[in-house]
């Protein structure tokens, strides 16, 4: 392990001796990490007469935290521009073939590349950090909490890890600094409203929702430094030559992947038996795709559980005031089925499919998330009217057989399996089979999506008509009397 | 030291190599021939670990390529055809770096390092950037950089472009040390007469197959026929008295001269000679007709295009 980590610091340290050796990354870097906090803080000093206009109390120490973060960040914000250059740059300036000559594992390279980039931002961070507060303390007496320093610093550091990660994943895929300068928008707009969203968290003063967007920045990095050390190819790299979009290129992978079993996706030897199509899709192509998903519907399964729990505790402790609503009277009367019988069958199903798809097309850009987002939300709010049934007196269990489980048994498993086929889409980029492209993998994803589709779309169908005649009429049946 | 046996690279529906298999023995060189785009530099590529073959096998040191990729690429030196360099690093610190990551102790480096720039001549220049260096002193100094951890195979694609008459020859001299000291060398190379001058057997590459494999003079016999000879005369001679004979085969003639080839050059040519003295020829010279390998390379690579 240690062997390991001294191979890739000999690369950083090289790197780290490249970039300061270059005048035009120096001299911007030193505006950005001394300039800039010495502005801010005499920004704040001038401004604070006009803002104790507005809010007498708060406004220095609000101003003093905002300035803290955006000293720290500014000086991070040059690390793309190393980061993007990470590899392509080598390819271009024709240094990578020796350098992937030597011994080193692609691991040990990414890790290199990674740490060389990483290193001078998180430095010059702390620095205009250090720069700040002491400025804020010498002209202003103002000192920033110790904790929100913290916060600061490892907010930087979470923030600078993804769009390093982010960079130096995109480096490895393009072929050129040009095409990999225009994939950088993919990291900064999104980095961007993060900045953005700390400031009005900051300024609305709701500052400990920061340590947990903390926790999902470290999420988020720890995803994409698997995914870079993951995709990482040192022959793709060597082999590429252009950035073109080779559609006919996908369009054939898609249509072998379609033709093919899911088993024999990447193994060329393996023949796919000659059958009718859909006989075949639901005999070989459909069992071996839920044999592949077994743990993604684990995941779903276990999240729809979680949620569904939430819900009944979010319920009880958060009840419904009865004053307001005669929730008694909604769960016990007809009153509710009414709602039921005003959806058609078509509505229904069209809804959930169409969220379905949404959420196989943001799972893309989200690793899966957005599918799981779905299901947390939909059965999070069934457990909480599940809690509020009980609440107020009613059987929670006829509740379930009445509401829930006639189609229920049709749409959950066609949801679990949705969101389970979703979730692999968003995962497959992260974990590529050995040999296999990302995007190939991402193609394959898709395609055993569509594939799967031929069994969950069927069952929200009949899940879809059976919600629409035959549960309001078992809701009739049991609540009606009553 | 070098062993591949039906070493194919597919990208796509593009197939790069077919079906390629050598052999390069300790202490010899196979030079590498082919056009641009043949498949040499992929072949390369594959031996080195820095492709997987899409199927066959490849060997280094009996390491195999894929299965042992680390230790292969501690086993061979490569030069590629576009050496790029770290321009703000000097010759040293270069050097230094490549040696560390192919794990060579400070001691061994430092003595092996100086020893290839003094012998490069670049000794002088070792404290200056790379980005001030000449083409030619790049390229020596890439050589450096492919030799300084001693491995047992090299790779060289065009170790000599860009250099003068000098330093090219200083670089063929040093190649012949290293196969000398038993090291199996690979030479990618456009530069026929140096191919010719250093490798032991010749490849021929096109369209990712090899097309043809042997020493020189294997190739030449089989491309090229068997050798003819050149006789000159100081006065005109008959054409009878040169078409006399069943021991050559008479290709060209004029009053001054012949032109004949025979397989059995040690019986056929003292035999002839004697029977143009004998018949009165005044002979001026007799020489082998020169046999290049560029013709070969024109009749392996142009007759399949």
């Amino acid at each position: 392990m240690i062997d390991s980590i001294s191979a890739s610091l000999i690369i950083t340290k090289r790197e780290v001796r490249d970039i300061l050796s270059d005048w035009r990354v120096i001299i911007p870097t030193l505006i950005l990490a001394v300039i800039f906090p010495t502005i801010i803080v005499l920004g704040i000093r001038w401004g604070t007469p006009f803002m104790a206009h507005i809010d007498p109390t708060a406004a220095v120490g609000k101003a003093a935290l905002f300035g803290a973060m955006m000293s720290a960040f500014f000086p991070t914000s040059f690390s793309l521009v190393i980061a993007l250059e990470s590899f392509v740059g080598e390819k271009e300036r024709n240094t990578i073939e020796t350098l992937f000559a030597t011994p080193l594992s692609n691991a040990q390279l990414f890790i290199g590349k990674f740490l060389a980039v990483m290193t001078l931002p998180v430095l010059l961070s702390n620095i205009a950090l250090s720069i700040y507060l002491f400025g804020m303390w010498w002209l202003l007496g103002t000192t920033v909490p110790a904790s929100f320093v913290l916060l600061t610093v490892l907010l930087t550091l979470s923030e600078v890890l993804i769009m390093v990660a982010g960079a130096v994943i995109v480096s490895s895929q393009t072929a050129t600094i040009k095409a990999a300068n225009l994939l950088a928008s993919f990291i900064i707009i999104p980095m961007a409203l993060a900045v953005q969203g700390q400031v009005l968290i900051i300024l609305t003063g709701y500052g400990y929702i920061l340590w947990f967007m903390l926790a999902g920045f470290l999420g988020i990095a720890a995803i994409l430094i698997r995914m870079g050390i993951t995709v990482f190819d040192r022959e793709a790299i060597l082999t590429r030559e252009n950035d073109d979009l080779n559609i006919f290129s996908i369009g054939r992978k898609l249509s072998q992947l379609w033709r093919g079993t899911p088993n024999s996706a990447f193994d060329e030897t393996k023949v796919t038996p000659a059958r009718p199509y859909y006989i075949r899709l639901f005999l070989l192509d459909i069992p071996q795709i839920l044999s592949m998903q077994k743990i993604p519907i684990l995941v779903t399964f276990g999240m729809l559980v979680a949620s569904s729990l939430i819900g009944v505790v979010f319920a009880i402790t958060h009840p419904i005031p009865m004053g307001e609503i005669n929730a008694s009277a909604v769960f016990r009367t007809g009153e509710s089925t009414a709602m039921g019988m005003q959806l058609d069958a078509g509505s229904i199903f069209l809804h959930n499919v169409r969220n379905i798809i949404i959420a196989a097309v943001l799972s893309i850009f989200t690793f899966g998330l957005a599918a799981l987002i779905v299901v947390v939300a939909t059965f999070g709010l069934v457990g909480f009217l599940v809690g509020e049934a009980a609440i107020a007196g009613v059987d929670p269990g006829s509740f379930v057989f009445a509401f829930l489980l006639p189609h229920g048994a049709l749409e959950v498993p066609a949801i679990v399996l949705a969101t389970a086929l979703s979730l692999s889409i968003g995962m497959s980029i992260l974990s590529p089979p050995s040999g296999v492209g990302f995007g190939e993998n991402l193609l394959f994803s898709l395609v055993n999506w569509v594939k799967g589709a031929a069994l969950f779309v069927p069952l929200f169908l009949v899940a879809s008509i059976v919600e629409a005649k035959v549960t309001p009429q078992v809701i009739l049946w049991i609540f009606g009397q009553m | 030291m070098i062993e591949a046996h039906n070493l194919a690279k597919r990208f796509g529906p593009i197939t790069a190599v077919s079906d390629v298999t050598l052999e390069v023995k300790e202490g010899s060189i196979l030079a590498l021939l082919g056009p641009n785009g043949a498949g040499k530099t992929t072949t390369v590529r594959m031996l080195c670990s820095l492709l997987k073959p899409t199927s066959g096998t490849a060997t280094i040191c009996g390491y195999d390529t894929v299965k042992d990729a680390g230790k292969v690429r501690g086993l061979v030196g490569l030069l590629t055809e576009m050496p790029g360099l770290y321009g703000r690093l000097n010759a040293v610190d270069y050097l230094e770096f490549f040696s560390k990551l192919q794990r060579i102790s400070k001691q061994s480096f430092t003595a092996h390092s100086r020893q290839l720039l003094e012998y490069f001549g670049l000794w002088e220049y070792r404290n200056r950037a790379i980005s001030t260096y000449s083409k030619g002193m790049r390229q020596k100094l890439s050589l450096a950089r492919a030799l300084i951890h001693s491995p047992k195979v090299l790779v060289l694609d065009e170790p000599t472009s860009a250099m003068d008459p000098y330093s090219a020859k200083t670089v063929r001299d040093y190649i012949k040390d290293m196969k000398k000291d038993g090291r199996a060398i690979i030479l990618c190379t456009h530069n026929l007469p140096e191919a010719e001058e250093l490798a032991d057997r010749i490849a021929f590459i096109q369209h990712g197959q090899i097309r043809a494999i042997g020493t020189s003079e294997e190739l030449k016999g089989r491309f090229l026929g068997p050798p003819s000879f050149v006789a000159m005369f100081a006065k005109p001679i008959e054409k009878s008295v040169v078409y006399h004979t069943s021991m050559v085969q008479i290709e060209e003639w004029s009053p001054y001269q012949v032109i004949y080839s025979t397989s059995e050059p040690e019986v056929a040519n003292p035999a002839y000679i004697s029977h143009l003295v004998s018949s009165g020829a005044e002979l001026v010279k007799v020489a082998e007709a020169p046999r290049r390998l560029e013709d070969i390379y024109l009749k392996v690579t142009g007759s399949n295009d």
